[in-house]
């Protein structure tokens, strides 16, 4: 059979979560200035030369990695049961991190010298299953465009997460994305989380799905409201007529106020003060330019 | 004068008055030198001195207007005089930077400017157009890649060069500041003190010949190309670790007609 593959080095995967992985790694400070890292090592399982160096790097969430901090030599680290290290990382936050650790021996190119990677492992973040508190609103609302009629729409079904619907062709879908565009974001933002809450206190296909008990988990955690306080319904029958409870519409002002409005950056600065700014900024001022 | 930086009020009436005369350009049809007026001027410059607008941030260092509008010279002076301020506080200061941006107006809005977006002077809190600022991206620049930092801001203080806008939005590039030398090395022609031209552009329209079409065309050996290659390394290679010559030596021949021999 002809090969299609090759196969450079036989790498055992370098692990970071499961039973007894190669990697723990853990957040023991944060504050202002940034995160204090600790990581546990052990690579003996691998078969890494000894002469082989481990470096420990971190990334932000736009994928700017730091400088790599050297942990040592595989011989030197094949020496102890547990190695622990910690990194103070600076000008970063716990939820935008993310880490790589990489095995690499010198060799040859052609005639190059050359520092290659034998082994690697990307960590996306850290295993924190109990901190739900970084979890962000777009990972619940994912954007997608089609061609609709309206600038945006919410599509929602149960037992699906909700899509911010936007008109393709619009460049609105770029701007959300991006974060580019407090005016815009604010705006849509507003109106797609008052439909998705409206939905989910109204309709009753709603009552099981496994969304909307996130949504609401993330609306209690973002307002200290527990959920067991939360209006039951948003419209009820009264001498058989539909009516809207006023309780229940201020309730959804308020969260979406907490949940898009108060939403700060990570400089702490709220939505919408950008959105103030922004318009402040281009009141009237609206025509192309050439960047010289 | 000390270094300062706006109130908030000093921040909302620069942001105002930048408006004013860009609107007054606008009226002059984009002529910089009729639109911004004795008038406009008068007012910046009691904009910056205005003691109730803004507020000392410490320094001991006296600022002074450069003689010369090298952008390169310029960013190494805000890095000099901007050292003994710690980095963190300073970083993303808006109402520093607009400061700064109203004290050296005359130098950056030049009569030969060839835009004027906002972004230019007021710090944008996008990172798309963040560095767009010209006070703090050459003293970005500076305080990053040093000598390197040639290469993207040759030029004069008021411009925005394609090398820089091309660099800088990569993220590989923010940390791994190697990447600056090995294209300073590449890119930049000793012999007259300037940029190689034809290879910030990793792309360009080309003529398809007899027809009135163009097609998009990748530029061998470009900056572009440069940090491409740099991304696929840092997957095989720890090239935070090797020599810088020794990752020249590693591109492929399309950049064998910029590397030294």
């Amino acid at each position: 059979m002809a090969q299609t593959t090759i196969e450079i080095f036989e790498e055992k995967r370098i692990t970071y979560k499961g039973k007894d992985p190669d990697l723990n790694i853990s957040c023991v400070k944060e504050d202002e200035t940034g995160i204090v890292v600790e990581v546990k090592i052990n690579l003996r399982r691998h078969n890494f030369g000894d002469n082989c160096d481990v470096f420990f790097q971190t990334y932000d969430n736009r994928g700017a990695g730091n400088k790599p901090n050297k942990m040592g030599k595989i011989k030197e680290l094949n020496q102890e049961e547990k190695n622990v290290f910690q990194y103070p990382i600076s000008n970063i936050k716990k939820e935008d991190a993310k880490f790589r650790v990489i095995v690499s021996e010198p060799g040859n190119f052609k005639d190059s010298k050359v520092i290659r990677l034998i082994g690697k492992a990307e960590i996306p973040g850290f295993d924190d299953e109990n901190d739900k508190s970084k979890q962000k609103i777009n990972s619940l609302l994912p954007t997608k465009e089609l061609d609709i009629g309206t600038p945006f729409m919410v599509d929602m079904s149960p037992n699906r997460l909700p899509y911010l619907v936007l008109k393709r062709g619009c460049n609105i879908k770029y701007k959300l994305d991006s974060n580019s565009d407090p005016v815009q974001k604010s705006l849509i933002y507003t109106s797609a989380i008052r439909a998705i809450i409206e939905a989910y206190l109204t309709d009753h296909r709603y009552e099981d799905c496994i969304y909307k008990k996130q949504w609401f988990d993330l609306i209690s955690k973002k307002t200290g409201e527990s959920v067991d306080e939360f209006p039951s319904n948003y419209v009820s029958i009264d001498d058989g007529k539909t009516v809207i409870e006023s309780n229940c519409k201020n309730w959804i002002e308020s969260v979406t106020e907490t949940m898009v409005s108060n939403l700060p950056d990570s400089n702490g600065k709220k939505l919408i003060d950008k959105h103030k700014e922004a318009n402040f900024r281009n009141n009237e001022i609206t025509y192309s330019e050439e960047e010289g | 004068m000390k270094i300062r930086e706006f109130t908030e009020e000093g921040n909302q009436q620069f942001h105002l008055l930048y408006k004013r005369i860009k609107e007054s350009v606008l009226n002059y049809n984009k002529d910089i030198e009729k639109g911004y007026t004795p008038n406009l001027k008068k007012k910046m410059k009691e904009l910056v001195a205005d003691p109730n607008l803004s507020i000392d941030i410490g320094g001991t260092v006296e600022l002074k207007i450069p003689s010369s509008d090298s952008q390169f010279l310029f960013g190494k002076y805000i890095d000099e005089v901007l050292k003994e301020h710690n980095e963190l506080k300073i970083f993303n200061n808006e109402k520093l930077w607009n400061w700064l941006s109203a004290y050296f107006f005359d130098i950056i809005f030049h009569k030969k400017a060839k835009g004027i977006s906002e972004h230019r002077y007021l710090l944008s809190d996008s990172w798309f157009t963040k560095y767009r600022h010209l006070v703090r991206t050459p003293w970005y620049m500076h305080k990053i890649y040093n000598e390197s930092s040639k290469l993207f801001l040759h030029g004069a203080t008021y411009f925005g060069g394609n090398y820089m806008e091309q660099w800088i939005s990569h993220r590989i590039n923010e940390k791994f500041t190697k990447a600056a030398d090995i294209a300073f090395d590449l890119y930049y022609d000793k012999k007259n003190d300037e940029p190689k031209s034809g290879y910030s552009h990793k792309f360009i329209s080309k003529k398809v010949t007899g027809s009135k079409k163009k097609v998009k065309t990748l530029v061998p050996g470009s900056l572009g190309r440069l940090i491409d290659k740099l991304n696929q390394y840092n997957e095989i290679y720890n090239i935070w670790e090797m020599d810088r010559k020794e990752i020249i030596q590693l591109l492929p021949k399309e950049f064998d007609e910029l590397k030294e021999h």
